[in-house]
């Protein structure tokens, strides 16, 4: 009887165990700190816009840059990791960390033309050149690492949760595990908070390779008010070999930092 | 055997039976009441733009409405909180642990709009609400509107200094002392959608903005206008923007632009 017991559990819990194993990979490449990643923002919508009390020429410039980009693909969200150095992208501001300094850029496309513009502002100051600075380690310390905006920090922070930061944000925890049609498989994670926020992640797999992940974060606005989101990224590469060609400046860019002698 | 008059009366009762008129024909089309996504939705200014659209549509002539009164049922109400609906479906699923009725949903199908008040044109609208809606009210289309955006500006200038610069009128304004203005500006930005109910998308997309001023003029110490922002302003922005989007509205009825049922 216990031997059928025995295989009974084992029976129920491979299942979980093989899921369980589905992100180590990934968080592996996180916590060494070696990996290149290309993501697609697949679709995103927000309820809660910035729609209060705008000033007008405000609104204008809005209504024109949303005209102009109705309908135009996001630029390709990338996240390189190379031991202390790296680089993010995320809907074209990008943030490289090379030797202790940070440099932010972005980059843009114009009549189908790639281009890059720094941050170095100020009379005589050219658009194409970045001036750096020392990484800030206390803000590092106090909020942890980044990998872009919000949304793929958390999704990045689930993978590989964020252990050393003193202020390390919401804890998800895993919820469920299955499979669908056509040979996916998921994994769900939660986060719900005290005063009824939740959020909700589904990591798919395709042949144990992370392919896509949907988001939901629903926040309580009162008695019968909530606002949601919802998101997918598609990820194009998520491998452990760091693409070197993102941990040096465009050569369009001109550095003009003042290092430290 | 049956008298002819009672056959008559038979065919007759038959024929009111089977005889439905159907529901596309004159009549096919109602106004939500409109929604306010801002922080400042307790202003009622849904409420008072839908009322205003719709009696310039309906003092048009021009459109065929089934009642001339707004929208605003149960339905309506849960077609407006769908945020709300599917965050209680949430809760329901981690009760179960099975998240697929969030995941596998169609909120994250592209051809969905998430919700009623980001809809564009061509997206779909919550199909099972739409069908209701339609159903309880005898319509085919309904026209909807969502109040986007709330803008605000000021404008402060000094008259004095300006005539002193260009004209040289020194003598006269330092007489008076200084004259400033301070004009301040509301604006509105609103979306309003034509849904089809039986399948649930927006055939139909126009948006709107408006703005009304008022200056408050400052001679000596004396005030002439006002200075704060009134019910008034707030009343006469709402007008000029529910003119704008009437204006559109039956501009693209003449050109054919809106489904025939729409029209008288």
């Amino acid at each position: 009887m216990k031997r059928v017991l025995t295989i009974l559990v084992l029976f129920l819990l491979v299942p979980q165990i093989v899921s369980a194993g589905a992100l180590d990979k990934y968080r592996s490449m996180l916590e060494n700190r070696s990996c290149t990643i290309k993501y697609e923002i697949a679709y995103q919508d927000k309820n809660i816009k910035n729609n209060d009390d705008l000033g007008i020429f405000y609104q204008k410039v809005m209504d024109k840059v949303e005209a102009e980009n109705m309908g135009a693909p996001k630029p390709m969200g990338i996240i390189v990791l190379q031991g202390e150095n790296s680089y993010t992208q995320n809907d074209g501001y990008c943030l490289l960390t090379r030797n202790g300094y940070e440099y932010p850029y972005v980059v843009a496309t114009h009549k189908g033309k790639v281009d890059y513009y720094g941050n170095h502002t100020g009379v005589g100051a050219s658009f194409h050149s970045v001036k750096g600075a020392p990484v800030n380690e206390l803000e590092r310390l106090m909020y942890g690492v980044t990998y872009g905006d919000e949304e793929i920090t958390t999704i990045m922070r689930v993978i590989c949760p964020e252990t050393r930061a003193l202020n390390r944000g919401k804890v998800y925890w895993r919820a469920a595990s299955g499979s669908l049609e056509g040979g996916i498989s998921y994994e769900d994670y939660q986060w719900a908070g005290d005063n009824g926020d939740v959020d909700l992640m589904r990591f798919y797999f395709n042949a144990g390779e992370l392919m896509k992940v949907s988001t939901v974060h629903y926040e309580k606005l009162g008695p019968n008010r909530v606002a949601g989101m919802h998101t997918t990224i598609k990820f194009h590469e998520f491998s452990s070999t760091p693409d070197e060609k993102y941990l040096t400046l465009p050569s369009r860019l001109k550095d003009v930092t003042k290092y430290a002698k | 055997m049956l008298s002819k008059k009672t056959l008559a009366i038979a065919m007759a009762l038959m024929l009111g039976v089977s005889f439905v008129p159907p529901k596309t024909e004159a009549g096919s089309t109602a106004m939500l009441v409109f929604s306010d996504k801002t922080r400042f939705d307790a202003a009622k200014g849904a409420e008072v733009l839908s009322e205003l659209m719709l009696e310039k549509l309906v003092n048009s002539g021009k459109i065929s409405f089934k009642d001339n009164v707004l929208l605003n049922s149960a339905s309506v109400q849960q077609l407006y909180g769908e945020d709300m609906e599917f965050y209680k479906l949430i809760n329901s699923c981690r009760a179960t642990g099975n998240y697929n009725p969030v995941f596998e949903s169609y909120k994250f199908n592209p051809a969905y709009a998430n919700s009623i008040d980001l809809a564009k044109e061509g997206d779909i609208v919550e199909p099972r609400l739409l069908k209701r809606i339609g159903e309880e009210s005898g319509v085919r289309y309904v026209l909807q509107g969502t109040i986007e955006r709330y803008g605000t500006d000021r404008d402060d200038s000094t008259v004095s200094g300006v005539a002193n610069a260009i004209f040289g009128l020194s003598g006269l304004f330092g007489l008076m002392g200084s004259v400033s203005t301070d004009t301040k500006t509301l604006a509105v930005t609103c979306t309003v959608r034509l849904l089809d109910t039986t399948t649930g998308k927006v055939v139909y997309s126009r948006r709107a903005m408006a703005r009304e001023k008022i200056a408050d003029v400052k001679v000596l110490d004396a005030n002439v206008g006002a200075d704060e922002m009134n019910t008034k302003m707030f009343y006469n922005v709402m007008d000029k923007v529910a003119d704008k989007l009437a204006g559109e509205i039956l501009a693209d009825v003449a050109a054919h632009k809106l489904p025939a049922e729409l029209g008288k």
